[in-house]
């Protein structure tokens, strides 16, 4: 990494945690929505993007990290925030171990297809199991404050603290998801999707490799849904539903999957976008629906690839070049 | 426990909410033994059908009428969306595909909501067939045993239209192997747009019958498309005799599931669908896994 780069990265890393200095608190609450939604949506494409996996039901994981926080608050006396946000990950690790063992053996529309089977599941579980997960009305999540010895508190209740929180959380998640795409085992993933049948031949494991991809996935999308939790105060079935299962869908897809942070570029513009159109229109669904088909239709690289060194945007402004010849 | 009559009532009402899934199933699975797409719009299809049917209604006064309408307007729908939307995606592989038609299908959920409201609609009974009949021992509504008949009908013209026509003959080949087909020269392209809009408008049949006894209402897309995924997925990815017998057994789930264990009903389903996904992926009748 050049001197210039690494000062631009200190430089934004600086700028993101003077954020609550800046804006105000109404546009502070839709910056922690997008650090989580966007960690979603790049665990998600860990398995789209990378895996070539398609999944309908991954707010399974995400609903399951967000009660397992929920529950671990309310029944762990004194626990701390981060071990429960820890339980959850652990949580969403074992479920996505679990479910992903069923579901990496299968591919393309049977895996989307079963994957959203175990969500629905769970979400009917969620749904019929009151004396545990409170139904319909959801388990509301009493949240602890977090004392910095010698720091002082980060009082949750105060968008601030928690948006320092969240950064925080989801910066780590998206350096490891990141270290993790860089690994041999990361690469490997990339040849799967291609080509699995050749993975295979070369020798790797194609099951295990993508149960871990899974299985990564699964506790990222689990944190991302401990911080939703708490940050919401609540959670109910419905974070377990399609509704969230297609936003993620959505998000990835609006900032393009073939790029790392695409998907956090896409839940940033949507988040933001759905906000707008839903104070300029009751009819906001219908035409987030008709960007989206659009996208798929026109540009299904996503704004990442419309922007992007290739893209045709760039390709407009760019001075022509003298064609080669052979 | 419940007299005897209960239970016959409730295997009649499985038998025909199983036939009213298969007729919307059939042409979902049409298409996918062709296409190799899973056309979540179908859902989307067979929710117009029912409202079309509540505005012929509501316009003409004639149910009937309905039956003529919402088909062909839903057939065109679908036309278009096959000749210029799926096949545009179809370069970018399948998971762009499955994307396009679950954005569609959320489209058409809003439309409807934007143009027919969040209320579900009553459409009435047509005369000549309100009331009941006497039926082992209890009545059984008449309505029902029409949706049974039409269904079977269809069901069974169909199974002829397949098996003993020249253009049936053609769809079936063109579902084992479409390379080779198009070869022979045959317009597979043709045969698909074919089967893509016979498919949406029997989609679009099932939503006006079903309106009477359903009611039109903004969820039933969402609520029959997480049924049409189980009989799929049971019967197997694109058979036609796997896709009856998985909608009859979901239909008989259902009508006692809720007799028997009203609260998990739900569960069931997708239960036996992750059965049937991990112990035999390719479905009762499927023969790719």
């Amino acid at each position: 990494m050049s001197l210039r780069s690494r000062a631009l990265a200190v430089a934004a890393l600086l700028a993101l945690y003077a954020l609550p200095g800046a804006i105000d608190v109404v546009r502070l609450r839709m910056a922690i929505e997008i650090l989580y939604f966007g960690l979603f949506a790049v665990s998600f494409n860990l398995l789209f993007g990378y895996a070539g996996l398609l999944s309908f039901g991954h707010a399974a994981t995400f609903g399951v990290g967000g009660y397992t926080v929920g529950l671990a608050l309310k029944h762990i006396a004194g626990l701390p925030l981060l071990g429960a946000l820890g339980i959850g990950a652990l949580a969403g690790a074992l479920g996505g171990l679990l479910i992903g063992f069923f579901c990496v053996r299968l591919r393309g529309t049977y895996f989307a297809l079963l994957t959203l089977a175990f969500s629905q599941f769970l979400y009917a579980v969620a749904l019929k199991w009151r004396t545990v997960t409170r139904g319909d009305d959801g388990l509301t999540v009493s949240v602890p404050d977090i004392s910095l010895p010698g720091l002082g508190v980060l009082r949750m209740g105060q968008p601030a603290h928690f948006y320092w929180l969240a950064l925080t959380v989801v910066l780590i998640c998206l350096w490891a998801a990141w270290r993790f795409t860089r690994t041999p085992l990361g690469n490997a993933v990339l040849l799967m999707r291609e080509n699995d049948e050749r993975a295979a031949f070369l020798g790797y494991s194609v099951m295990s490799t993508k149960l871990i991809v899974f299985t990564v996935a699964a506790t990222l999308a689990a944190v991302a849904g401990g911080l939703f939790a708490s940050f919401q105060r609540l959670i109910s079935p419905t974070s377990l539903d399609l509704p969230i299962g297609t936003e993620v869908v959505f998000m990835a897809v609006l900032g393009g999957t073939s790029s790392f942070l695409g998907p956090f570029i896409g839940a940033t513009v949507y988040l933001l976008l759905q906000d707008w159109l839903s104070r300029t229109t009751d009819r906001w669904p219908f035409l987030l629906g008709l960007l989206f088909v659009l996208i798929v239709l026109y540009a299904h690289t996503g704004l990442t690839g419309l922007l992007g060194r290739d893209g045709p945007i760039r390709r407009l402004w760019a001075r022509p070049q003298p064609e080669e010849t052979a | 426990m419940f007299p005897l009559s209960v239970y016959a009532t409730q295997a009649m009402h499985g038998i025909v909410s199983g036939m009213l899934l298969f007729l919307v199933a059939s042409g979902l699975t049409l298409v996918f033994g062709m296409m190799g797409i899973l056309n979540i719009a179908h859902a989307g299809f067979y929710m117009l059908g029912a409202y079309l049917a509540y505005s012929t209604v509501h316009a003409t006064g004639h149910f009937w009428l309905s039956l003529l309408v919402a088909p062909i307007a839903v057939g065109a729908i679908g036309a278009l969306v096959e000749r210029f939307l799926l096949r545009r995606t179809h370069a970018f592989g399948h998971a762009y595909e499955l994307l396009l038609t679950f954005g569609l299908f959320f489209m058409i959920g809003e439309a409807v909501r934007w143009i027919w409201g969040s209320n579900p609609l009553q459409v009435a009974v047509p005369a000549g067939l309100v009331g009941s009949i006497p039926f082992l021992g209890s009545q059984y509504p008449l309505y029902r045993l029409f949706i049974l008949c039409v269904s079977a009908l269809i069901c069974l013209g169909m199974a002829a239209a397949l098996l003993k026509t020249r253009v049936g003959i053609v769809i079936r080949s063109a579902v084992s192997d479409g390379e080779m087909v198009s070869a022979l020269g045959v317009n597979t392209p043709l045969v698909s747009l074919g089967v893509f809009t016979v498919g949406s408008a029997l989609a679009a049949v099932a939503g006006v019958i079903a309106a009477p006894f359903l009611q039109a209402d903004p969820s039933m897309g969402a609520v029959i498309l997480t049924d049409l995924f189980v009989v799929i997925v049971i019967g197997g990815f694109g058979s036609l005799l796997g896709a009856l017998l998985a909608s009859l057994m979901i239909g008989e789930l259902q009508s006692f599931g809720i007799l028997w264990f009203p609260e998990f009903a739900l569960v069931f389903q997708f239960l036996l669908m992750a059965i049937v996904l991990i112990v035999r992926p390719q479905g009762l009748f499927g023969e790719k896994g």
